[in-house]
């Protein structure tokens, strides 16, 4: 038999040492991250007992650029005309128009959501619906001699990939992985009650917006989670073969790679059983359209529905729809698709107000940019700053937040023109995100974690929030 | 002992075989017949050099072999990379070398827009010319500055001289350009850059119908 070697004094010495030094950084490290759940965890609201103070983000993205000028047309004489000079044979005509006329109840001025939007209008009129106008990514607010000169614009302006990054990161002076919805979840987490499923969940697979350092998405489909194939008692063979994959993962495995990999499939197929338990058990009735996005929302209210069964107070969800880049047939395309949500986000109302979360749930829509108010004979070009509509009952609904650009020219229009009528977003969308994740229970103290540029354009802690559509 | 003798006879007929078979291989490589591989000209273009010295050689010896292939599949001939870009708007002083290494992507960018239109280029070829010139220009910057982005007029000026380096990647004058200084395909109709992200602008040809988004656009990548 062997015998260990013997130690001598300095040899023990070394050793020790080596150990102190090692386990110093490795309680430094525990004790860091213990602080780190405690300082987070008590900068969060607390749970009042007996009540429900569930709350839930859902960003609709439309991938590709939706034109939005065609979507909130100013409707007062002089602006409509304007509008129509300059958008051509974009433009929407009065009869297309007329019907779909709104009143901003701040400025009192008319606008109309786009012909194929009537139910928004609906809950537009019914203060469930909002309007946050020429909203964009910015760096700190932005002049056009700045942008002349090239001065703190964001990366990769007017490039799909980059501002489709920048709306989800809110950060566009750098290019990172991680999303102000991630840096969120990565603060409220702790709120839910059960970590089992993640706080941020997609619907479209894993996107920026959802990453965080320690969040990431957890991608389910319209039908709910994705369990492994043929892991189900349907029939037979499957029972048998649901117990031979049962049988596998409780297995040890000696070997570290084998074993984790058993783990985490473990968890993810013990998540999704959950999560499949959990939306069977709280079934909506109303209908939803038979389309993609419908199919999507649904499952959405299913999960928000389901909040209770899978221990959740916070929740964020991501709901992709894409095709909206119109270089060309813009008019037919945005007839055909707007009609498409505006169903869908119709009928998503009317399951939050079913389920009784109409106050606890906010839809909010997004996109890569605004674009060209003049057309390229076809269609419209990429540009900067659009308008995006906020739906829910905590949304002070009925309203235009920000201002819409007057686009007569010589007025405010030549300021913030910066070539083919791209325009100078006046509302960032660090102020635009920062105001839901305040809502969903971010402290003005942390805000600047969550949005590093904040400080430029909005004070957080002070009495007035960042845009003011929120209650 | 007779089978160890026939084994080895048939083993070394096997060996002479196969002798025979490289040989007539290798001898059918050198005829320069013309069933002999081409390289594709659009994988040429967007194909990385090793190293310079690499990119050198292979430009000369693609001339020396095929005189007739398209200027733009060769390489251009770039400087070792000089190091960080100081900003002229900062009032940074620029290096002889980036200033030769800028110098040889305009002379390459001239000769790639020479190629447009040319007889043996097809309309794709064009915009494989010109999609070059835009990965030399991040050759250089580097892909985290990117490309420029916005309305065609804004990237050609850019290209041409206004960027924070005061650099010109393009020539500053040439056929392709219109009274506007667009870009132009083979027809004279402008290009369309589409910004797919800050490194890859895909570009659109009109085509023959000099209509844009119709059947006949040619589109590159």
């Amino acid at each position: 038999m062997k015998t260990p070697p013997k130690l001598n004094r300095r040899d023990f010495i070394g050793q020790a040492s080596c150990a102190a030094v090692g386990s110093v950084s490795l309680f430094s490290t525990l004790l860091n991250l213990s602080m780190s759940g405690r300082a987070a965890a008590q900068s969060m609201p607390m749970a009042t007992p007996g009540t429900d103070d569930y709350r839930a983000l859902v960003c609709l993205f439309l991938a590709g650029g939706n034109d939005s000028f065609n979507m909130l047309v100013p409707r007062e004489t002089s602006e409509y005309a304007a509008y129509q000079n300059i958008r051509k044979d974009l433009a929407l005509t009065d009869t297309e128009l007329t019907p779909q006329e709104i009143t901003d109840a701040a400025s009192g001025k008319r606008y109309a959501i786009h012909p194929s939007m009537p139910q928004l209008r609906n809950l537009y009129n019914s203060g469930d619906l909002a309007f946050v106008a020429n909203c964009g990514t910015l760096v700190r607010p932005t002049t056009l001699a700045d942008y002349n000169s090239r001065t703190a614009l964001p990366l990769g302006l007017f490039s799909h990939s980059d501002q489709i990054s920048q709306w989800q990161t809110s950060v566009p002076n750098k290019r990172l992985g991680k999303g102000w919805g991630g840096r969120t979840a990565d603060l409220l987490h702790s709120l839910n009650d059960s970590q089992q499923i993640s706080m941020n969940i997609s619907v479209s697979g894993s996107n920026v917006f959802q990453s965080g350092d320690t969040i990431v998405p957890y991608s389910i489909t319209p039908d709910g989670s994705v369990l492994i194939e043929g892991d189900n008692q349907s029939s037979a063979i499957n029972i048998g073969r649901s117990a031979a994959i049962d049988s596998a993962l409780d297995q040890q495995y000696a070997n570290l790679f084998k074993e984790t990999f058993v783990r985490r499939t473990r968890a993810a197929k013990d998540a999704a059983e959950a999560f499949q338990s959990a939306v069977q058990n709280a079934p909506i009735t109303t209908p939803f359209p038979d389309t993609r996005l419908g199919r999507e929302l649904r499952m959405v209210a299913q999960a928000i529905n389901a909040h209770s069964g899978l221990g959740q107070r916070r929740q964020t969800f991501f709901v992709q729809f894409g095709g909206w880049d119109h270089h060309d047939e813009v008019l037919n395309n945005q007839q055909y698709m707007l009609r498409l949500v505006d169903e869908a986000v119709a009928a998503f109302h009317a399951a939050l107000v079913e389920i009784g979360m109409l106050d606890k749930v906010t839809l909010f829509e997004a996109s890569d940019f605004g674009r060209t108010l003049t057309s390229n004979n076809r269609g419209s070009d990429h540009a900067w700053g659009g308008h995006y509509f906020v739906m829910g009952g905590a949304v002070k609904g009925g309203q235009l937040y920000g201002q819409y650009p007057d686009l007569a020219d010589g007025s405010q229009f030549g300021s913030l023109d910066t070539g083919r009528g791209r325009l100078i977003p006046q509302v960032s969308v660090d102020e635009f995100s920062a105001e839901m994740a305040l809502w969903l229970g971010v402290q003005p103290s942390d805000l600047d974690t969550v949005f590093p540029n904040i400080g430029n354009f909005y004070a957080p802690g002070g009495t007035a929030p960042p845009v003011g559509f929120l209650l | 002992m007779a089978h160890r003798v026939g084994w080895l006879a048939v083993i070394i007929l096997c060996l002479g075989l196969l002798g025979w078979w490289v040989n007539r291989s290798s001898d059918y490589g050198n005829t320069g017949s013309p069933q002999a591989p081409v390289e594709n000209p659009i994988r040429e273009t967007h194909r990385k050099p090793e190293s310079p010295s690499d990119t050198e050689g292979a430009g000369l010896e693609s001339a020396a072999v095929e005189p007739e292939l398209p200027e733009y599949v060769r390489q251009p001939k770039i400087p070792d990379d000089p190091g960080e870009i100081p900003n002229r708007r900062s009032g940074e002083t620029l290096t002889p070398a980036l200033e030769e290494r800028a110098a040889a992507l305009k002379e390459t960018a001239s000769k790639q827009l020479d190629r447009v239109g040319a007889p043996r280029a097809t309309p794709r070829d064009d915009l494989a010319a010109i999609n070059a010139i835009f990965e030399n220009y991040l050759l250089l910057v580097k892909p985290e500055r990117g490309l420029p982005t916005g309305l065609h007029e804004e990237i050609i000026v850019t290209l041409r001289g206004n960027n924070p380096w005061g650099l010109p990647f393009l020539p500053d004058e040439h056929p392709r350009y219109d009274a506007q200084n667009r870009l132009t395909d083979r027809w004279d109709t402008p290009l369309f850059f589409h910004a797919e992200s800050s490194t890859e602008l895909a570009i659109r040809s009109a085509g023959p119908d000099r209509q844009m988004y119709t059947g006949d656009d040619v589109i590159y990548p």
